[in-house]
């Protein structure tokens, strides 16, 4: 029982520090990056391949912020753009595929590859998956609207 | 902004922490117990057609109910080969937090409905072609 509560313990130091390690400067630098606005000058990079799979130019935005900062914040940035009429629905809806599918991916990626995981794959498959997927929504809703 | 960020960071950590500990010592002692041997029996099965053991069964549920901590609290003390850890990650990557999330996409107004049925199909799907795909030796 002893040998129980000493090994549980030590794990869970381990993997509480795991975490620690990985989150709390992850968060630091994520602000750091909001911050400078990082993302504003990295997106005209982007543009051209997103407006392929159907994004149009003031998606690319809270598409990035919700890919690097996680669901809720590029769904804040896209509440208050909807609001403001300068993000349609079909784009929001286009927006929540491809980031419900692939988002806040430093974070995941990284505690995952602590506990073991291959990186490469994690973010390769869910990348080509959430384009593809994205594409096909964005072509049939492009032809639904003409 | 610097200091701003740490605090965030520790902030964050704490709410981790409530989260983490406890379901580490519940599987812990699941474990000890054998009752997670006997749960894994149950979702064995299932599990397999994903290349996972059924010891993953938890995870994954606690994956998709609460968060991707949850779940990684649920299997870290499980010995999980890279190949199982890299197909968790990705279907986890793909379908989690469900409840709270799709409600973040019903407030953007974008179809909550398909998006939770998408990803968790995307996942699953994932995890089936992974299992197919990946070789035994990660």
């Amino acid at each position: 029982m002893s040998e129980f509560v000493v090994s549980t313990g030590i794990g869970l130091f381990k993997l509480l520090g795991l975490v620690f390690i990985i989150v709390v400067p992850l968060l630091v630098l994520l602000e750091i990056f909001r911050y400078y606005g990082f993302l504003e000058k990295g997106i005209g990079a982007i543009s051209p391949l997103t407006r392929k799979i159907g994004f149009e130019n003031e998606s690319i935005f809270p598409l990035a912020a919700g890919i690097i900062f996680g669901l809720s914040y590029g769904a804040g940035v896209i509440i208050g753009e909807t609001q403001k009429g300068r993000i349609g629905r079909n784009q929001a809806f286009l927006i929540a595929v491809y980031l419900g599918l692939f988002h806040a991916i430093i974070e995941d990626t990284l505690l995952f590859a602590a506990q073991g995981a291959v990186w490469w794959i994690l973010l390769g498959v869910r990348f080509v998956a959430s384009t593809i997927i994205t594409a096909i929504f964005g072509l049939w809703l492009g032809k639904r609207a003409l | 902004m610097f200091k701003e960020g740490i605090r965030q960071g520790l902030f964050s950590f704490y709410s981790l922490f409530k989260v983490m500990a406890p379901i580490y010592i519940l599987v812990s002692i699941l474990k000890y117990y054998r009752l997670l041997d006997y749960l894994a029996g149950h979702f064995a099965p299932f599990m397999k057609y994903v290349g996972l053991p059924g010891e993953a069964a938890p995870a994954m549920v606690l994956g998709w109910g609460i968060n991707i901590y949850a779940a990684i609290a649920a299997f870290a003390g499980l010995n999980m080969t890279p190949r199982q850890v890299t197909i968790l990650g990705v279907m986890l990557g793909t379908s989690h937090t469900l409840f709270m999330e799709t409600a973040v996409v019903g407030r953007m107004k974008a179809r909550p409905g398909v998006i939770l049925v998408l990803r968790l199909g995307v996942g699953i799907i994932l995890g089936l072609l992974l299992n197919i795909i990946l070789p035994e030796n990660l």
